[in-house]
């Protein structure tokens, strides 16, 4: 994906329709249902970074690293790559230990624990007590083979949002790469976003694209061999003793009702 | 810790209830969304978005689906070969908050308490409409006391042809509040009233813009605009702006200058004075399309002779005297092979000079040095901008604007900035202001007021004579205290917020309504005036209802008409009727049987399009088909428009205008807007001298999400994301405020001693703005206007509203307002 912030004007429309796509749930008459401060848990929300003499409004949204620190810290494998390069959640295998969250050097997972009535509009919505981020609107694939259209692609009439394939020379997308016309934010984390932006010609947006010290992030080399050498037996032990324990307790507590 | 049977029993029950919820989930994955679609039951609905009042084409993802029909997306309508034009921005897509939002007005409703209480009850529509018409027929023997103010909405001329009906010529907008200012400045130099959707700006092929209380990123006034502009700056459009803060269209530009408050006119006075005493206008421009050769006596500033011109496009114009460069004598322009711009000579024994000679000499003293002290920008910038101007013209121009209602001076202002644009030949030029093309909808009912004096006609004469004759509603509250030039006994108000935006609102505009008899309210969500009505009609938003009329894009350039169809039914218990029915139903009971006969046709709203399609030669079905239809792909690029004359006297772009001359000798080196020529007019704020410690000026802006409509200003998700970034906190340099003892988030009392109305707000400080203002968003308090069961759930209560605290100054002569020049006074809340 490119945001080419030489077109965009601000107008939070990929923020609406993102809120609408994925955090938005549909209520008892049809009415549309959604938390107070919802757009910290947009998917791109906004944000505007400042210097001496500028300001620029960019995007917090996930960048589908190709070498995605959240995926390599994950215990469980919840945090994965798609077949197409998106950086996905699974839910079900997901343990909630927000190591994902605290790895990412751009700070753009959120984790939302309060309540949210309503229906989902799909499987990929949000979900609370889950890790949370964009999708690249990936419940819009069709299956056939063709690029799907993100929400918030969709949304932009100012042409500032383009989505394509990277691994083809053709596309727009590629080619405003390969010219160094979309360039990669905080190139020097070594993370390699597929989220690239165009930048205006003071630069301010790839200087300052906001992002986290990195002493306060976890080293995830580090924990990637932590989390295979020592969490995941340490986990599967713990979950098999948690079992065993709670059969045992479930059969003492049986006998003393009896007894 | 030893769990107990229940307590398992309990989490095991949770938990399968859990899992169930899980595998019942219900989501709309994209195959099922392509089956809904097959089945009918997604579908997108063409229409046209009115909120900013420009008509962008969107299209209404409507689902129905489990038993429930909501709004999805709702997305910009593409229509093939129009693709380029127009922009569905973030307000329409939060549409789907406002139906049903906890503030909608979901019944007729009158009045139970004293007036202005807010206290009403719900009634049948048969018992509303009755009162209506029976208030209505009191005053069918003067029907001049009706005064109607309305924005007219989508449907365009429904309820002025019902306002004509009852007999009153006395309808009026409110764009005396909005844009007339500009308007009128422009009348000197074009020679009538011209709006900002009268000129467009060619910022897609422009290669320098200079941006002047102007911010076409960050208020979208009219997102076409927005669109035109991203695609400037796309192409490497250089942008440069004045304003009294660090805004976001500075991020875009190359250079941002923030301005003492109302002082841009000594900027453009100095950038008109720099271009004439270098020379760096361009000659074959003025020649040609201008009265710049026009020979004036020198003691009188008469024009030397004149003669009617006897045929082609500019047949009555005037031909005036020139001085013919080629032969060295005297002759009509329309003679002359080369007409002087710089003569100074004698005619008749008497001393004359071309217009351009007597500007240059009346502009000489407004040196870029005068401007920097008065305005704070350095004089060597803007000796840089005119250069650049003169160097990219005719693709370069000073932003026409578009709220010009802030200062006292700002029809002079505005009228300087033409002058320069005609100066560097960048009107009706590619890349300069160009004119728009526009297609408008026809008005199949047509009915004749009675004729009587109107009130505009009685101001226009006593004193306003340059007002607006469609924007008067200042003049309506004027004559409705003053009893001018009749008593006004009675009020309709259609989705217009009056009390939102004539200055003093909660004073002068609350004793004006308390005045009258009789006060109808038509709307669809509360609005700050409906606290003052007697009856409330509540009316259905856009998307609900098929309107009766064909809808005609205002800004642009491309003559664009969209149908606009409804999306959805209005929610459970909301009982509303669209204006059509309305107007039918009261000009039934009213004027009988035989007359509604006449206009039934409104009810089916398919037959007014497809009458208003054969007149405009637009195919029905295609229309229905695409939901728009543009007909032009350009706008049109001549210097006195396709008709080759504009309404001035000589037909031509005038430098000094010669009516005026005439009409407005009387001005002749006085500090008004209305003298014939450029003079440099304080705002009234600096004419009290210093500023105190605590005085500030207020100014407020436009927000992207905000603007301009009641109902944005109050529809949550929009209002989510303005406090996103703290937009809804009113901006004081950090300097003042800390001289003030005033630190980030307090919340301070912004009062005017003047009017004596305050507010209470919350403070951001910035170095990035003028230390003369506090600024904020615009409109984000209802101020006192909320009480009763009128209420702004989501509206915050603690920003700026220029236009409550604004005392009531209606500027001389042009009858439009000056909302941000006064003084108001700053402490810290306690």
């Amino acid at each position: 994906m490119i945001i080419d912030l030489t077109r965009c004007t601000g107008c939070y429309s990929c923020v609406e329709a993102c809120i609408t796509e994925n955090i938005s749930r549909i209520g008892p008459k049809g009415e549309i249902l959604y938390p107070d401060n919802v757009v910290k848990y947009a998917r791109t929300r906004p944000k505007t970074v400042y210097s001496e003499s500028a300001m620029r409004r960019v995007f917090i949204q996930c960048l589908h690293c190709e070498n995605p620190p959240c995926v390599h810290v994950c215990p469980t494998g919840a945090s994965y790559v798609s077949t197409e390069g998106v950086v996905l959640i699974d839910p079900e295998k997901c343990i909630k230990c927000k190591l994902c969250i605290r790895a990412c050097p751009y700070g753009v997972r959120t984790f939302y624990t309060g309540e949210l009535p309503g229906d989902p509009k799909h499987e990929h919505a949000l979900k609370p007590f889950i890790p949370d981020k964009c999708t690249f609107c990936y419940h819009r694939k069709r299956g056939d083979g063709e690029l799907w259209v993100p929400a918030c692609v969709e949304a932009c009439t100012f042409g500032a949002r383009l989505f394509g394939d990277l691994d083809d020379p053709e596309d727009p997308v590629s080619v405003l790469v390969r010219y160094g016309i979309a360039i990669r934010p905080r190139e020097e984390r070594g993370t390699k976003p597929k989220v690239f932006i165009v930048p205006m010609r003071s630069g301010i947006e790839v200087a300052k694209y906001p992002a986290r010290r990195r002493d306060e992030l976890i080293e995830y080399n580090t924990w990637a061999s932590i989390k295979n050498e020592i969490i995941r037996p340490v986990f599967t032990a713990a979950t098999t003793a948690a079992v065993v324990l709670g059969l045992i307790h479930m059969i003492r507590e049986r006998r003393r009702e009896r007894g | 810790m030893v769990i107990s049977r229940r307590d398992f029993l309990k989490i095991a029950a949770i938990s399968a209830l859990a899992s169930s919820a899980v595998l019942k989930n219900p989501y709309i994955p994209r195959a099922l969304a392509e089956k809904l679609e097959r089945e009918g039951k997604r579908r997108w609905v063409p229409t046209a978005c009115i909120i900013c009042g420009q008509g962008c084409p969107i299209k209404i993802e409507v689902v129905e689906w489990n038993g429930k029909v909501y709004l999805n997306q709702i997305v910009h309508n593409y229509v093939e070969g129009f693709e380029d034009y127009f922009a569905a921005c973030g307000r329409p897509r939060a549409l789907f908050d406002v139906w049903d939002h906890p503030d909608r007005i979901r019944r007729p409703l009158i009045r139970v308490g004293e007036r202005g209480s807010g206290e009403f009850r719900e009634v049948t529509w048969e018992e509303a409409l009755d009162y209506v018409a029976e208030n209505l027929k009191k005053y069918l023997d003067h029907p001049e006391q009706i005064v109607v103010f309305s924005h007219q909405g989508c449907e365009k001329g429904l309820i002025k042809w019902f306002a004509n009906l009852l007999g009153t010529p006395n309808v009026t907008k409110h764009a005396d509040t909005c844009h007339t200012s500009a308007d009128a400045g422009r009348w000197f130099v074009f020679g009538k009233l011209i709006g900002p959707g009268g000129i467009y700006p060619d910022y897609e092929h422009a290669q320098f813009v200079v941006l002047m209380g102007r911010n076409p990123y960050g208020g979208f006034v009219a997102t076409p605009w927005a669109q035109v502009f991203s695609k400037g700056i796309a192409n490497g459009m250089r942008v440069v702006v004045f304003d009294i803060r660090f805004s976001d269209v500075c991020s875009v530009a190359e250079k941002c200058y923030i301005v003492k408050p109302g002082t841009d006119l000594a900027v453009s006075l100095a950038i008109a004075s720099y271009i004439l005493q270098k020379r760096l206008y361009n000659r074959e421009f003025l020649i040609k399309y201008t009265n710049a050769p026009m020979l004036l006596y020198r003691n009188t500033l008469e024009p030397v002779e004149t003669r009617e011109i006897g045929e082609g496009p500019r047949k009555g114009k005037l031909d005036y005297l020139v001085y013919d460069e080629a032969t060295g004598e005297y002759k009509f322009k329309s003679e002359a092979q080369k007409p002087s711009l710089e003569h100074k000579g004698t005619y008749n024994g008497r001393e004359v000079v071309t217009v351009l000679e007597l500007l240059r000499e009346e502009l000489s003293k407004y040196t870029p040095e005068w401007a920097s002290k008065i305005s704070g920008v350095p004089a060597h910038e803007i000796v840089w901008v005119a250069e650049q101007l003169a160097e990219f013209a005719p693709r370069a121009f000073i932003d026409h604007g578009y709220k010009t209602v802030r200062w006292y001076n700002e029809p002079m202002w505005h009228r300087v900035n033409a002058i320069v644009n005609a100066l560097l030949g960048s009107i009706g030029t590619r890349g300069g202001w160009a004119w728009p093309k526009k297609v408008k909808p026809p008005t199949l009912i047509k009915a004749k007021p009675r004729k009587v004096e109107s009130i505009i006609s009685y101001w226009k004469k006593n004193g306003y004579p340059l007002a607006s004759s469609s924007a008067y509603s200042m003049l309506a509250i004027r004559s409705i205290l003053e009893e001018k030039p009749y008593p006004i006994k009675a009020a309709i108000i259609s989705l217009e917020n009056v009390a939102s935006h004539i200055p003093n609102g909660g004073k002068k505009l609350v004793e004006a309504l308390k005045k009258l008899e009789f006060v109808v309210v038509i709307d669809t969500m509360w609005s700050e005036v409906c606290k003052y009505a007697d009856v409330i009609l509540p009316i259905p938003f856009f998307f609900e209802y098929d309107n009766a009329s064909l809808y005609g894009a205002s800004k642009g350039n491309i003559g664009q008409v969209s149908v606009m169809m409804k999306a959805i039914d209005p929610p459970p218990g909301v009982d509303v009727k669209p204006p059509r029915e309305i107007i039918y139903e009261l000009t039934r009971r009213i004027f009988g049987e035989e007359k509604a006969k006449e206009i039934s046709f409104i009810l089916d709203p398919r037959e007014v399009w497809r009458r208003q399609c054969e007149k405009l030669g637009i195919s029905f079905d295609e229309l229905l088909k695409r939901g728009t239809v543009a007909k032009y792909t350009s706008p049109d690029y001549s210097p006195l428009t396709r008709k080759g004359v504009l309404p001035t006297k000589t037909g031509e772009i005038e430098l000094i205008n010669v009516a005026a001359l005439e009409t407005f000798r009387e001005h002749l080196g006085r500090e008004s807007n209305l003298n014939p020529l450029p003079v440099f007019v304080r705002p009234l704020w600096m004419r009290k001298g210093q500023l105190a410690e605590d005085e500030f000026i207020p100014v407020d802006y436009m927000h992207k999400l905000t603007a301009i409509n009641t109902w944005a200003r109050n529809t949550k998700l929009l209002l989510e994301l303005v406090k996103a970034e703290e937009e809804d906190r009113v901006l004081i340099h950090k300097d003042r405020a800390a001289r003030l003892g005033i630190r980030d988030g307090d919340e301070v009392i912004v009062e005017n001693p003047e009017t004596g109305s305050s507010l209470r707000v919350r403070v951001k400080t910035t170095t990035l703005i003028a230390p003369e203002v506090i600024a904020g968003v615009h409109g984000l308090t209802p101020g006192p206007h909320e009480g009763g069961k009128v209420r702004f759930t989501y509206m915050p209560k603690y920003g700026l509203n220029t236009n409550y605290l604004a005392p009531f100054t209606i500027l001389e002569g042009i009858g439009s307002a000056a909302l941000f020049d006064f003084r108001v006074r700053v402490r810290k809340a306690s």
